[in-house]
C-alpha cells in the first residue's frame, strides 16, 4: 500500500482498492477496485440489489456506526486512506458530499437548509449569505426562492426540494459529489434539469451518480461501471463499456435499453 | 378477459351489514358507559365540593382540618414545576442517549428497564423515596425528595414518547445530515429535537398529569405541612392537593369533606386541561 503514495495519480479524486462490504455474514460488495477520474462524472448502473447505494455509501463513511458492518480495503483520497484510523469523518463528509434518491430538506427554512451545514464547517457569520445565494444559483434555485427564503423548505416541489438537497451538498464546495438516483423520483423536466446541472459541474466537481436510466448514464458519463451482484463486472470509458461483448454486461446493458 | 362484475358481488351481505350494526351499537353503548363514569365522578365531586365554593379557599390556607387550599394549591403546583423540569431534562437526555449514541442492545435494555419502572406500584417508590432521599440522603420531609421520587415514578412516560417521537425522524433525513458532516451533539440540537418538540412536550405532560395525581410517594417523601411552600429545597415539608383528598375524606367533619372534594376537582380540571392540551395539539398536529 505504500508505493500508492509516490504513484500518487493526480488525475484521480478517488480511488477503490478492493473494497469489501459485509453485513453480518452477508456479503454485499466484493472486492471493488475502480478510479474515480477528478472533474469527471462517473456512472454506476446495476440492476436492483447489486450495491449501488452501498458502495456510495462506502465512500463517505456513512457505514460507521451501523452495527454488525464491515469495510475491508482503502478508499484513497489523494494519499489518505479514508479507512485509516485517525481520520476525521466529519472532514471526509465536507470532502465528498452526497445527495439522495429522495429529496431529504431538513424541516427548517430555505436558508437554514443551506446555512446549517454551512456553520456545522465553521463558515464566518458574513459570508454565509453570500453563499447560500450562490449555492442556490448554482442549481438555479435562486430566481425561484429568492424571495420566500424563509419559508420552510417542505413547501418547496419534489424537483426543487432536489436541486435544495444538491445546494446544500454543494454549499461546502465538496471536491467529490455522490448522487444516489438523485432525479429517479423526479419528473422528466426535473429530471433533464438536474442532468444539465450534473454536467455544468465537470471540472469543478468529481461525480459519482447511480441510475437506473441507462440514456442518462451514456449523457452525462464519462466512465460507466456495473455492478452485478456486489461485484464490478465492468469499468471503463462509457462508450466503451456500452460496446462490451461481456456476456454479464451485454446482458444487463441490453435488457435496460429495450425496457 | 375479465368476468363482467355483478352488483351482487358488490352488495354487502345481510349478515355482514347485521355484524357491523352490532359493533356499532356496543361501540355506542361503550362509550356512554364511560361518559356516565365521568359525569358521575363530576357530579359527586362538584356536589360535594359546594359548601367550599368561595375564593378564599384560593387565598387561605389549611389550618388543621379547616381554612382553604392555598398551601396545597401552591404546593402542587411548585412540585409539578420542580418535577417537569426534573423529569423533561433526564427523559429526553436518556431517550436522545438510547436513540442516538446507544448500541442497539443498550437501547433496548434501557426501553425495556424504562417500561419496568412504569409497571412499579407508586407506593414502593414512596418507601423506596423515604429510605433513599428523606434518611440516607438526609434531606427530611422535602420537596427535593418529593421531586426526586416523583421524576423517577413519571421518568417511563417522557422516555417512551421522546423516544417514540425520534423514531418518527425519517432515516433519510438523519442519513443525510450523517453524510453532511452533523455530529450526533448536532443531529439532536439541529434535528431530532425540534422535529420532535410536540411528541416531547406531550410525554412530558402526560408525565406531569401523573405526578400531580400521586398520593402515596408523597405521604413518605413530603409529609404535609400547613403552611406555604418554601423555596427550601430540603428539610421543609410541603402541603399538595392530593394529600387533602385522601385524609379530609376520611375525617366526620362535613367542612373537612367538602375541602376534600374541592380539592379533587381542582386536581381534576388541571389534569384534564392538561389532558385536553395534548389531544389538541395531536389533533393540530395532523
Ligand atoms: N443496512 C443494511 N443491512 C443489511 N443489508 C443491507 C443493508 N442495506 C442494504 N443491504 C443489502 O445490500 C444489498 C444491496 O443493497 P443496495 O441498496 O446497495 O442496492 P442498490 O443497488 O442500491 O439497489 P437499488 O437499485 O434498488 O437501489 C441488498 O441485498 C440489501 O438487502
Ligand atoms: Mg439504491
Amino acid at each position: 500500500m505504500v508505493e500508492l503514495k509516490t504513484e500518487n495519480r493526480p488525475m484521480t479524486a478517488l480511488r477503490l482498492d478492493h473494497v469489501s462490504l459485509r453485513v453480518g455474514k452477508h456479503t454485499i460488495l466484493n472486492d471493488v477496485s475502480m478510479d474515480l477520474p477528478k472533474g469527471r462524472v462517473t456512472a454506476l448502473v446495476g440492476p436492483s440489489g447489486s450495491g449501488k447505494s452501498s458502495l456510495l455509501r462506502v465512500l463517505n463513511r456513512l457505514w460507521d456506526g451501523v452495527p454488525r458492518v464491515r469495510v475491508d480495503g482503502s478508499v484513497w483520497y489523494g494519499d489518505t486512506d479514508l479507512y485509516a484510523k485517525r481520520v476525521d469523518v466529519s472532514v471526509v463528509r465536507s470532502h465528498i458530499g452526497m445527495v439522495f434518491q429522495r429529496p431529504t430538506p431538513f424541516p427548517k427554512s430555505i436558508f437554514q437548509n443551506i446555512a446549517l451545514p454551512l456553520g456545522v464547517y465553521g463558515a464566518a457569520r458574513s459570508e454565509i449569505a453570500g453563499r447560500v445565494e450562490s449555492a442556490l444559483k448554482t442549481v438555479g434555485l435562486w430566481d425561484e426562492v429568492s424571495g420566500r427564503l424563509n419559508q420552510s423548505a417542505l413547501t418547496l416541489s419534489g424537483g426543487q426540494q432536489q436541486r435544495l438537497c444538491i445546494a446544500r451538498a454543494l454549499a461546502v464546495e465538496p471536491t467529490v459529489l455522490l448522487m444516489d438516483e438523485p432525479a429517479s423520483a423526479l419528473d422528466p423536466k426535473s429530471r433533464r434539469r438536474i442532468d444539465e446541472l450534473i454536467l455544468s459541474l465537470k471540472d469543478t466537481v468529481t461525480v459519482l451518480i447511480v441510475t437506473h436510466h441507462l440514456d442518462e448514464a451514456r449523457q452525462v458519463s464519462e466512465r460507466l461501471g456495473v455492478l452485478v451482484n456486489g461485484r464490478l463486472v465492468a469499468f471503463g470509458e462509457t462508450d466503451a463499456v456500452f460496446a462490451s461483448q461481456n456476456d454479464v454486461v451485454a446482458r444487463y446493458l441490453s435488457r435496460h435499453d429495450e425496457g | 378477459m375479465q368476468a363482467e362484475p355483478t352488483l351482487k358481488s358488490v352488495r354487502i351481505s345481510p349478515g355482514r351489514r347485521l355484524g357491523s350494526v352490532l359493533w356499532r351499537l356496543l361501540a355506542v353503548l361503550a362509550t356512554a358507559a364511560m361518559l356516565l363514569v365521568l359525569a358521575l365522578i363530576f357530579w359527586t365531586v362538584i356536589k360535594g365540593s359546594l359548601p367550599a365554593w368561595s375564593w378564599s379557599v384560593l387565598t387561605t390556607p389549611t389550618a388543621g382540618l379547616t381554612g382553604g387550599l392555598e398551601n396545597a394549591i401552591l404546593g402542587t403546583l411548585w412540585l409539578g414545576f420542580l418535577t417537569i423540569v426534573g423529569v423533561g431534562v433526564i427523559g429526553v437526555a436518556t431517550a436522545s442517549f438510547a436513540v442516538v449514541y446507544a448500541p442497539e442492545w443498550v437501547r433496548e435494555m434501557l426501553i425495556l428497564m424504562s417500561d419496568i419502572l412504569s409497571g412499579v406500584p407508586s407506593i414502593v417508590f414512596g418507601y423506596v423515596g423515604y429510605m433513599a432521599f428523606v434518611v440516607v440522603c438526609g434531606w427530611g420531609f422535602s420537596a427535593l425528595a418529593a421531586v426526586v421520587t416523583l421524576t423517577m415514578l413519571s421518568l417511563p412516560y417522557v422516555v417512551r414518547n421522546t423516544v417514540q417521537a425520534f423514531d418518527k425522524v425519517p432515516v433519510e433525513i438523519r442519513d443525510a445530515a450523517k453524510a453532511l458532516g452533523f455530529s450526533r451533539a448536532r443531529t439532536l440540537w439541529s434535528l431530532m429535537w425540534p422535529y420532535s418538540l410536540s411528541g416531547i412536550a406531550t410525554g412530558a405532560i402526560l408525565a406531569l398529569s401523573v405526578a400531580m395525581g400521586e398520593t402515596g410517594p408523597l405521604l413518605y417523601t413530603a409529609e404535609w405541612s400547613d403552611n406555604l411552600p418554601s423555596l427550601a429545597l430540603t428539610h421543609h415539608s410541603v402541603a399538595y392537593l392530593t394529600y387533602v383528598v385522601w385524609t379530609f375524606i376520611q375525617q366526620p367533619y362535613p367542612q373537612a369533606n367538602a375541602l376534600a372534594y374541592m380539592a379533587g376537582l381542582l386536581l381534576m380540571v388541571v389534569v384534564g386541561a392538561m389532558a385536553f392540551a395534548t389531544r389538541f395539539r395531536a389533533m393540530e398536529r395532523r
